[in-house]
């Protein structure tokens, strides 16, 4: 359960987990590289985002907050409905076969 | 329960033997103790009273879909089974889901993997799909059947001993291949036990492969260096939100720069947590391959799309 907003984590996205299920873990073993994956993925998104006109930006760890440039904000659990929101929010169809985002990319 | 409770999902279109596939299943030592749920579209279910007489554990959910309509009435029966195996009532060492013939796997598998509480207690073990092979050229026409074999592990082709003659039964699998190039076919469905001993393969044997079906398209592509992990569940869950309907398929495994590799396995918009392969002796060649299964999409743009992302992602990288 997120401690800011009481609201259920119900599961994790697929590639916030790529351990054996039978493994087990220590808490607070792992946290490090997981923080630190969740900054690269942050950084990875802002620059397809970009294009889109919005940004991401970490909560606490717990969650992300999407905006666009007039200031409007959503909430987003993870990349399961990133991909969603971030459609709703800049009303544009979020494609990476794009052309034009492909182009964009490149000369970044 | 120590160990996640492993699901066999049994689909295949109308009339391709999935009851008798399952009759013949059962009398295996190893599902002494498993539970059954069969799903039926008509009004009046048939399928679980002939299974009755084999086990008595059958669940029977009618009236509607699994993979649509009674999407919630799947995940109440899994979880009053689990709670009657929690009480002692039942051994639960396995569950068997049979499907009706029109439906999806890849929802069912959906529901499955995202119910907060059932996905600690269970796990997809295999998709075992039955191919008439006396009608597949007919059931080939509608979608999902090809949905079915896209998401199948286990192709069983039954049948077969009413083909004629002539029949070429290696156009057939060739055909099949095409769709499914992971799956691994059995003819007959008399040699049961290897339906589960067969390992899950994560790549097809070959590197290219064309497909005999107009719209359905298939790709491989191998990586030499390692993948960035991060820009590629980004990239990859990015490209299913869009195409995850033309998208039958994704499997492969990832070479991410740590001890191993990771095993990824997806069904339309769905992936199944990537399994963590053990790491392989230093002289083995060590890359990443994918391979994808369309359907009125391009791969060449999946292919483009990937590339130019993990350029960018290694530019980033620096």
């Amino acid at each position: 359960m997120c401690v800011l907003c009481g609201d259920l984590i119900l599961n994790t996205h697929w590639s916030d987990n790529k351990k054996s299920s039978n493994t087990s873990v220590v808490v607070g073993e792992e946290q490090r590289l997981w923080v630190k994956n969740r900054r690269e993925k942050i950084q990875f998104l802002n620059k397809i985002l970009a294009f889109y006109g919005i940004n991401i930006r970490d909560w606490n760890t717990s969650k992300f907050t999407l905006f666009d440039k007039k200031g409007n904000c959503v909430i987003v659990n993870s990349l399961g409905d990133l991909w969603q929101k971030a459609s709703e929010l800049s009303k544009e169809r979020m494609d990476i076969l794009d052309e034009k985002l492909l182009e964009y990319l490149k000369s970044r | 329960m120590n160990k996640k409770c492993p699901i066999i999902i049994v689909s295949g279109f109308l009339g391709s033997g999935k009851t008798t596939l399952l009759t013949q299943i059962l009398k295996l030592k190893r599902f002494d103790g498993a539970s059954i749920i069969v799903n039926e579209f008509g009004e009046i279910g048939l399928d679980h009273r002939l299974l009755y007489h084999i086990k008595d554990d059958t669940t029977l959910l009618n009236e509607g879909c699994v993979c649509c309509q009674k999407k919630e009435a799947l995940l109440d029966a899994l979880k009053k089974l689990l709670f009657s195996y929690q009480k002692g009532d039942i051994p639960l060492t396995s569950l068997i889901i049979e499907t009706t013939g029109l439906a999806d796997p890849a929802p069912i598998m959906f529901s499955l993997l995202s119910d907060a509480l059932l996905i600690h207690h269970f796990y997809i073990d295999r998709v075992i799909v039955c191919i008439d092979a006396l009608n597949i050229r007919l059931h080939l026409k509608h979608n999902e059947n090809l949905r079915q074999i896209a998401a199948s592990d286990v192709i069983v082709l039954t049948k077969t001993d009413l083909l004629p003659q002539k029949f070429k039964l290696e156009a057939l699998k060739q055909k099949i291949i095409s769709i499914a190039p992971t799956a691994t076919i059995f003819i007959g469905s008399k040699k049961t036990k290897d339906f589960f001993s067969a390992k899950i393969k994560h790549i097809p044997k070959m590197s290219q492969h064309k497909s005999h079906l107009g719209d359905i398209k298939s790709i491989s592509v191998t990586f030499k260096e390692p993948l960035n992990w991060n820009a590629f569940g980004v990239w990859l869950s990015m490209l299913l939100h869009t195409y995850g309907e033309n998208i039958l398929r994704v499997k492969g495994i990832v070479d991410t720069k740590e001890d191993g590799s990771v095993a990824i396995n997806g069904v339309q918009h769905i992936i199944h947590p990537p399994i963590h392969l053990p790491s392989q002796k230093s002289t083995e060649e060590k890359n990443s391959q994918l391979v994808f299964i369309t359907k009125n999409l391009d791969p060449q743009k999946i292919l483009i799309s990937l590339k130019t992302f993990e350029e960018f992602a290694k530019i980033t990288d620096k």
